[in-house]
């Protein structure tokens, strides 16, 4: 009965089929990931913040990571689609927003251009970033993952070819972002403006590389950085301390229109059921307090059928820009040394190095879900000015499914 | 009584031959186009399509493939032996494009019959069916 229902279907279907295949029909599809985790332990800072991973704390928790999308899709036929893409976060208490909504326009064998709200390919998983489905940890390594920024508004170019066995392909992106974060516990507003850059993927069937770039005219807004920024320009500009010819250092404090640039390299391995993967990442924003950040991280796994152990190692490091202030002079006046110190205090409190280390497992219990365990723990360097006490743990289970 | 003999061999020659034969097309699977289309492909031009790593037939008109249902025995062989994955390993490869707007998998149509019957009538279409649905409806491009 199924199966005569089924073959009325497809005859029914072939007459359509014949004329276009593509005919302009809607394509649901959907992704979800419920994940829950308790904090095993954390770390505090000399300013009693305490570092936990991923948002989790003592009590199992399911938002941090929860997540689910609904994507639909439409192939307007002469190389036209349109997709979209909702999700709804735990984390945003399960608020749906559009992450993706974007036009196509295929032209040529294999090049297309997006158009509308896309991700940002910084990083080897960033493109897929939210289906847990397609890796096996439960998050890509967040020290190395990082970035408060992972969509914009602009457009996306694709060239797809192949070199002898290898495939290459090139995304080109263009547009802009803006994001509100915290900076020193209070609300701020992020923007990237002029964003551009584009990352490479040269991959044979078990082995890819990937290089990325992307600069940006970056401004962050910050009350309490604003103060600061307007203190050091009125220390500079006052004529009673003309004199002491201090010069004006706001402009290296603020970022404001500064060039933030991204550089990235990858590569993944998946041959005779070992996985082998890593990345290596730099963030920098010239002429601001902002601290320039390294990061990295290696992979391997071994899949027996329906299992895949893994071990990753991740490094994060802050490094506090040098002679933000110079020139400042002390002992002038204790409203100048007070600003140098909070001055310096926002500086310095962005140093920070960490190690983290995770381990994992994921069982395919169905052709389209899995069940994953990863127990993380990130140990922080005592060496930086920045002295944390502890080490901040936790372990997690997913399940992550596509349909 | 000889002519019974002889006539008998023959028949369970012939019972033999059906099964060796039933046997042999059980186990193959070939992968097929509309007779019009003047292709030839090998292995590795197939695999490009199914993994919409091409989108054109080596004289560059639109090729369009079509799967069979999902958890089929001759998806299973097509997908061990062409696509060199498993199906995990496709399911995972398809959702990273797919819901990246990268592309979208081929479209399931059931068994190789209906493969078959709209591969007949489409020259953009390319499938794979069981060798023993294989007629002169469609074109063997490659068996395995």
């Amino acid at each position: 009965m199924k199966r005569a229902l089924l073959a009325t279907a497809v005859a029914c279907m072939a007459p359509a089929l014949a004329v276009n295949v593509n005919a302009a029909d809607i394509r649901w599809n959907g992704f979800a990931s419920i994940t829950g985790g308790v904090s095993t332990g954390e770390g505090t800072r000399p300013d009693g913040e305490e570092l936990r991973l991923y948002g989790y704390d003592d009590d199992f928790n399911f938002r941090p990571e929860s997540k689910l999308a609904l994507q639909a899709s439409s192939n307007l036929g002469n190389g036209l689609s349109v997709t979209a893409q909702a999700i709804a976060r735990g984390s945003d208490d399960f608020n749906v927003e559009m992450e993706w909504a974007f036009v196509s326009y295929d032209f040529g064998e294999s090049s297309r251009i997006n158009v509308g709200k896309l991700r940002i390919p910084f990083y080897q998983y960033s493109d897929f970033l939210d289906v847990g489905y397609a890796y096996a940890w439960i998050r890509p390594p967040e020290s190395v993952y990082d970035l408060f920024f992972s969509t914009m508004e602009g457009a996306n170019l694709q060239f797809n070819g192949a070199i002898g066995s290898w495939d290459s392909g090139l995304q080109l992106v263009a547009g802009r972002t803006a994001n509100e974060l915290d900076i020193f516990g209070t609300p701020s507003d992020a923007n990237l403006k002029n964003l551009w850059g584009g990352a490479w993927n040269l991959g044979n069937d078990w082995l890819t590389f990937r290089a990325a770039y992307f600069q940006a005219d970056t401004t962050l807004t910050n009350s309490g950085l604003e103060q600061l920024s307007a203190g050091l320009a009125g220390v500079a500009a006052n004529p009673a301390l003309a004199p002491f010819n201090i010069p004006d250092r706001s402009e290296d404090l603020a970022a404001g229109d500064d060039k933030g640039s991204f550089v990235g390299f990858g590569f993944k391995a998946d041959k005779n059921d070992w996985l082998f993967g890593g990345e290596i990442t730099q963030i920098q924003v010239a002429d601001s307090f902002v601290a320039d950040q390294d990061s990295a991280y290696v992979t391997i796994g071994r899949r027996f059928n329906d299992l895949v152990f893994h071990v990753t190692y991740e490094e994060q490091e802050n490094k506090v820009k040098e002679g933000i202030l110079d020139g400042i002079p002390t002992g002038i006046d204790p409203a100048i040394d007070g600003l140098l110190a909070s001055a310096t205090g926002v500086i310095v409190g962005g140093e920070q190095t960490s190690t983290t280390v995770t381990v994992g497992m994921r069982y395919n219990f169905h052709p389209s879900a899995s069940f994953k365990i990863d127990y993380s723990q990130r140990d922080y360097d005592s060496s930086a000015t920045m002295d944390v006490d502890g080490a901040a743990s936790v372990v997690r289970f997913s399940i992550d499914a596509i349909f | 009584m000889s002519q019974f003999f002889s006539k008998k061999i023959a028949s369970r020659l012939v019972f033999a031959a059906t099964v060796l034969l039933s046997c042999a097309a059980w186990s193959g699977v070939a992968v097929v186009v509309h007779p019009a289309n003047p292709n030839a492909m090998d292995e590795n031009d197939i695999s490009r399509v199914f993994l919409g790593k091409k989108k054109s037939f080596p004289d560059g008109s639109e090729a369009i493939p079509v799967d069979q249902a999902d958890g089929s025995a001759n998806r299973s062989a097509f997908v061990s032996t062409i696509l060199k994955k498993n199906e995990q390993q496709i399911k995972a490869y398809w959702a990273q494009l797919l819901f990246t707007g990268k592309g979208t998998p081929p479209k399931e149509v059931g068994s190789s019959a209906d493969v078959k019957k709209l591969i007949a009538q489409n020259p953009s279409l390319i499938g794979y069916i069981d060798t023993a649905d294989v007629d002169a409806s469609v074109k063997v491009l490659y068996e395995f």
